[in-house]
Order: C-alpha cells, then structure tokens, then sequence
C-alpha cells in the first residue's frame, strides 16, 4: 500500500467559484501563441467575461444546468469561451477531438457520433472550421440542439446558476478496459480536489510558476493539468495548439524560453518528437535553465529518452533534475504518482523476463523509469487478479483511491462496476511498488497508449481483414516498449496460413498504416493454433504478449495418437499429486 | 499559377526532409498505403503546404486524395480558387 500525504481542503468547491476567485485576484492569465509566434493574452477577467457571454448564449439557446455541452474546437478563443461558458451556465461540457486532417472522414463521423451519443449530449459547439465537417455527426447523433458556432450563438443575458460540488463539471473520454471509448464523469468536487493536489506538487509554496502547454484541450493533461490548473493557481500559461508542435516542435521550447517556463507537462513521445525534429539552430539565444518541471507521462515512460532528452538540451541550460516522470489516467482525473524532486529520474534495472513470466522483480539489464509516489490525497496499492493485495515486488493491477476519482462511466453503470468497487479504481495497468515508488509494466487491459493516445486493439486487427494468407480472425495488436525503443510501439501477432503470400509481413504492415495511419513497430508471423486462447475460442491478448515477452510462444505441438497419451500421462500424474498433497 | 509538378517536388521535398520518408516517391505513390505516412507525418506535410501555397486544405478537400498526384491536383485547385 502506498499512501500520499493528506491532501488540504481546495480553496474553491468548483471551477466556476476557481475561474471567479482568478478574475478577481487579477494574477496570472493566458497567453495563446500562434506558429508564426504571434502572442495573444487573454487575463482571467477577460477570460470570465468571454464564458458569461456564451453562457448567455447557451441559455438562450435552451440549455439547462446539467445538459451536456459538446466541444469540437481547436485550442483557441472558442474553446476557452465554450468550456467556460457551459461550465458557468451549469452545463457539463464534453471535449472531443476536432477532425484530423486527411483522415478517415467517415470513421471520424462514426466515433464522434458514438460519443456525442452517449455523453447525451444536447448540442454540439463548433467553430466555423469544424461545423462544416460536422453535418454527418448531427444526422448520425441528433442532437436536438444540433451545431451551433460560438461566434454566432444568440445573444441572451446570463442569468447566475449555483453550481454544486457535486455536479458534473467535465465528462472526457477514455478508452476504459476494452474498445469503445467510455464517458468518464468528474464532478467539480473531483475537478478541485485534482487541481488541489496538482498545486500541492508545483507550487508548495505559494509562489506560482509559469506553465507552457501545447497538449490537446480534449485529454485530461492538457485541460486539466495545464488550463484548469492555471485558472485555480491562478497562474500564467502559455498555450500552444497540438498541431503547431507536431509540425515545429521547437516552438514549444522556444515558447519555454520566451515565458521562463517552469513547469509544462508532455507525454514521452514529445520528447523522443524533439530529439528527432527540433535543430540546434532553431534553438538560437533559446534558455531553458528555468524550465524545472518537465513532466513525463500518459503513456510510458522510457529511461532512454529521459537521458537523451537530458543530455542533448543541456546545452540550452536544462536541468538534470527537471525530467519527472508521472503516472495518471482520466478515470482519476489525471495525477495518480509524482517522482519526487531528485537529481536524475530514477531507473531499476530488472529482468524483463522473470517480471513477464513470473509477475516478480529480480534484478537484469532492462530499465524501468520509477513513476514515484503517490500524489496528495491518493491510496494505491497492487493486487492479484483476485483482487489479493501483492507485497512489493510483485506486479500486479494498480488500484487508487482518493478524492479525484470519477463517480463512474456517465450512464453505464455495468462498465462502472467493473472497475470500480468500495471507492477503489482499477486502472488496469500493471505495475509493482518498490521502495515506496511505482514502477509500470503493461497493462491488463487491451489499450495500447500509441503517442499519448490510447487506441483499440480491434482498430488494428480489423485492419487485417480480407487479407490473403491470414488466417480470419487470427490475429492480435498489442502495445509495449521494446528494449532500446523510444517509446510504446505497435505488435502485431499474426496467424498466417502455410500456403501465404512471401510478402505478407510487409502486405499486414501495408494494411495496417493505410487504414490506422499508425506504422507497427514489429510484426510476428506465427503458425496456425499458436496465439492463447480462451476455452471459448477468444484470443486471449495479453497472454498472448506475455508469452511473447518470456519467450515461451510456440505452436501447438502435432497432435497424434502418442502426445495424447502423453497428455493423458501428465494428467493422470497430476491429479494423483493433487490427492496426495 | 501554380504548377502540379512544382507541388509534386515540394511534397516530396517536405517527405524527405520533414517526415523522414525514405525510399522511392512517386507521382503514383499512394499516401498511405505505398509511403506509410501516419497521422504525424500528414499533418506535417498538409501544414507544409498551406504554408507554401497559402491555401487552406481541409479534411473534407481530401476525399478521393490517395496519391502524390492527387495532393499536388489538389493544392493546385485550391491555389487558382479565391483566398477567403
């Protein structure tokens, strides 16, 4: 068991009291930078009058405390007015990802409509941009408030509503244990408590350190961890678009520089994005001394890109000791461990084999980056599939308690059960505590964390459908970090069949690009009958890996007259072994 | 005016030198299914485009864009439009 230290009362019960007690204190602010680097601040008075306009839109509009409120916008002024807005209404905004470019339109339109539908959302706000590629989800979802631009909600004068700590203040998606992404409800008591929690972390004492953030508004880091946490601090964050950085990563660090950023938060692929892409001279005159805080985490963290990260932008004055690797997930609003303020991140070395074989921790050559100690106000502890909590040293599921974990999936009460049961959340990862730190190690569930975003695996291997030479059906995606890798990747176990094309391996990898626009990492062609299944058939994924990562996955062995003697020997010796002990 | 084989050499170029795409690029080579560019590498390149050619390219241009070719048509059609 893993206990944080008690976690002090929030200053504020919800968002919209935080957002009030920001305008009024007159500190901090936002600062949205475009890519040429064309700054625009928007101070947290500015920002309250901005939401009370949109409130009084949405209401006249007909939206009612409760009703939820979906988001399709990119960062930017309409963003920041809708979520506000909406919140300060009494409404329960929903953020969703706006559309990708070039992509699938019509598999966006399926899993926006899915979400819109069930988050029971009432409308869905948009900006001129993304409502032209909504038509298709307002037919598929019927909102009966249907698209509406910020710009050009109705004007209506805000009539105040009391918002309680127990309303709903956000629902964001998850990709939860299985496919489909699941709403997970946080009230602004579990919004406060996590922005609490946060502060007790970056700014024990009072002071209050300048954040930069290009995470998408849509994913629990970047709306809570950056935006939300600016608003409660109050403190000054420069804001960025997720697109900016990926095309110019650099623009995050010059960014840094330019604001003394302190804190600013990422996931790991950022950081291998920036070792890759970012050239030294676009970094010209660019300090990054201040920069003390580099959070790493949503998706695995790897000790190589930390040194690398490290040693590479030392130069440009970073810190040895700002890289700090976390853990979090939505369904606990975000922050679960924190490393602690240490020299260098800090890395076991075990052997990968025995913790996949064996569940234990034994000393070896691969290094694990510790995730640190539980957060303020947050229990932990790893327990068996039986639900047995495991003494250190032994992986198992991670389960967290504490005051910021959500209510429940919205609406599904089954889904809710599975995971969660007297207060404890099961996060479906896999992980063991050494030390009093958390160090991770898959995940029991089937979700793959490709670049910071989680994905199904049946995204995957329906990818492989009709494919010549794979056996139907026979087939399993699965993420985890290989040795030396930058970061999760994608691995494909495939069935083929004995008369299959001598290409096949570069025909799946083909398939799968075209239609995911995720590149595997590694693809394993297997015989027929070797991937694990269940009594009824199922493929059983993570047995499937886990046989892959010990070494042990092998066909089955010819079956004849002789093995199932053999067999038959076996079981006969076990069962008398059984009665005799 | 902005010629289809000027783009072709700009797309490559932003191939080569932005998403690390190595190998053979074709007029004819398909996006995805022949380069293999995921959602990075896309974005990556449609930005680079809007920014050379001061063009807009949204997700709902791109419907029956597979090829080279039919980005570099694309981003030729849009350039001879009005800009907004």
């Amino acid at each position: 068991m893993m206990r944080g230290p008690p976690l002090p009362a929030p200053h504020s019960p919800t968002v919209v009291a935080a957002l009030e007690r920001a305008a009024q204190l007159g500190t901090g602010g936002l600062l949205l930078v475009d890519r040429h680097e064309r700054e625009e601040a928007l101070d947290f008075a500015a920002l309250r009058a901005l939401a009370e306009r949109t409130a009084g839109g949405l209401q006249a509009l007909g939206v009612r405390p409760g009703d939820r409120v979906a988001l399709v916008l990119p960062t930017g002024r309409d963003f920041l007015a809708a979520f506000f807005g909406a919140q300060l209404a009494g409404a329960v905004p929903v953020p969703l990802y706006p559309p990708v470019r070039l992509g699938r339109l019509a598999d966006y339109h399926a899993s926006t409509a899915a979400m819109v539908t069930a988050a029971r959302a009432r409308l869905v706000l948009a900006d001129g941009r993304t409502q032209r590629l909504l038509g298709e989800v307002a037919r598929l979802a019927r909102m009966d408030l249907g698209v509406r631009e910020v710009a050009s909600l109705p004007a209506g004068s805000f009539q105040p509503v009391a918002v309680e700590a127990g309303a709903l203040g956000v629902i964001q998606f998850s990709s939860g244990s299985t496919s489909a992404p699941k709403p997970v409800g946080l009230t602004h008591g579990n919004l406060v408590a996590q922005l609490e929690t946060l502060r007790q972390y970056v700014a024990p004492g009072g002071e209050t350190p300048v954040g930069v953030s290009w995470l998408p508004l849509y994913h629990d880091m970047g709306l809570i961890g950056a935006l939300l946490s600016a608003v409660y601090l109050p403190g000054k964050l420069v804001l960025l678009s997720p697109q900016d950085f990926l095309v110019q990563p650099a623009l995050w660090l010059r960014a840094l520089s330019r604001h003394k950023g302190v804190i600013s938060p990422a996931p790991n692929f950022a950081y291998a994005l920036c070792l890759k892409r970012v050239k030294d001279e676009e970094l010209d005159g660019v300090d990054l001394s201040g920069w003390s805080l580099a959070l790493n985490g949503a998706e695995p963290v790897s000790v190589e890109v930390l040194r690398r990260f490290s040693a590479r932008f030392a130069r440009w004055g970073l810190r040895p000791d700002a890289l700090v690797p976390v853990y979090g997930l939505s369904e606990a609003s975000l922050a679960v461990t924190f490393s602690p303020r240490r020299a260098t991140p800090r890395a076991l070395p075990v052997d990968a084999q025995v913790l996949a074989a064996e569940g234990r921790l034994e000393p070896g050559s691969r290094e694990l980056a510790s995730v640190g100690c539980a957060v303020h106000g947050v229990e932990l502890c790893i327990r068996d599939e039986a639900g047995v909590e495991l003494p250190p040293g032994r992986v198992g599921r991670v389960h967290v308690r504490g005051p910021s974990v959500m209510q429940g999936y919205d609406g599904l009460a089954e889904a809710t059960a599975e995971v969660l049961r007297d207060g404890w959340l099961d996060t479906g990862d896999l992980g063991f505590e050494h030390e009093g730190e958390l160090f991770l190690y898959g995940r029991a569930k089937d979700v793959l964390v490709l670049r910071g975003a989680n994905r199904a695996p049946q995204e995957f291997e329906e990818a492989l459908d009709g494919l010549v030479g794979v056996r139907p059906g026979c087939a399993v995606a699965l993420g985890h970090v290989p040795e030396g890798a930058e970061g999760e990747e994608l691995l494909l176990l495939v069935e083929a069949l004995e008369e299959s094309p001598e290409d096949l391996e570069a025909q799946v990898r083909a398939a799968v690009a075209a239609r995911t626009q995720v590149t595997p990492g590694e693809v394993v062609l297997l015989a027929p009958g070797t991937l694990p299944r269940t009594s009824s058939g199922k493929l059983r994924r993570r047995e499937a890996l886990r046989q892959y990562l010990a070494g042990t996955l092998s066909p089955p062995r010819p079956v004849n007259a002789l093995t199932v003697g053999a067999e038959l020997a076996r079981s006969a010796a076990g069962y008398l072994r059984s009665r005799l002990t | 005016m902005t010629d289809a084989a000027e783009v072709q050499a700009r797309i490559i170029h932003i191939l080569r030198s932005e998403a690390q795409v190595d190998g053979d690029i074709q007029a004819g080579s398909d996006l995805l299914r022949d380069l293999q560019l995921d959602s990075m590498s896309l974005t990556v390149l449609m930005v680079g485009l809007e920014d050379h050619y001061r063009v807009r390219l949204d997700g709902e241009d791109a419907v029956g864009v597979a090829t080279v070719a039919d980005l570099a048509a694309l981003v030729v059609r849009k350039s001879a439009e009005p800009q907004p």
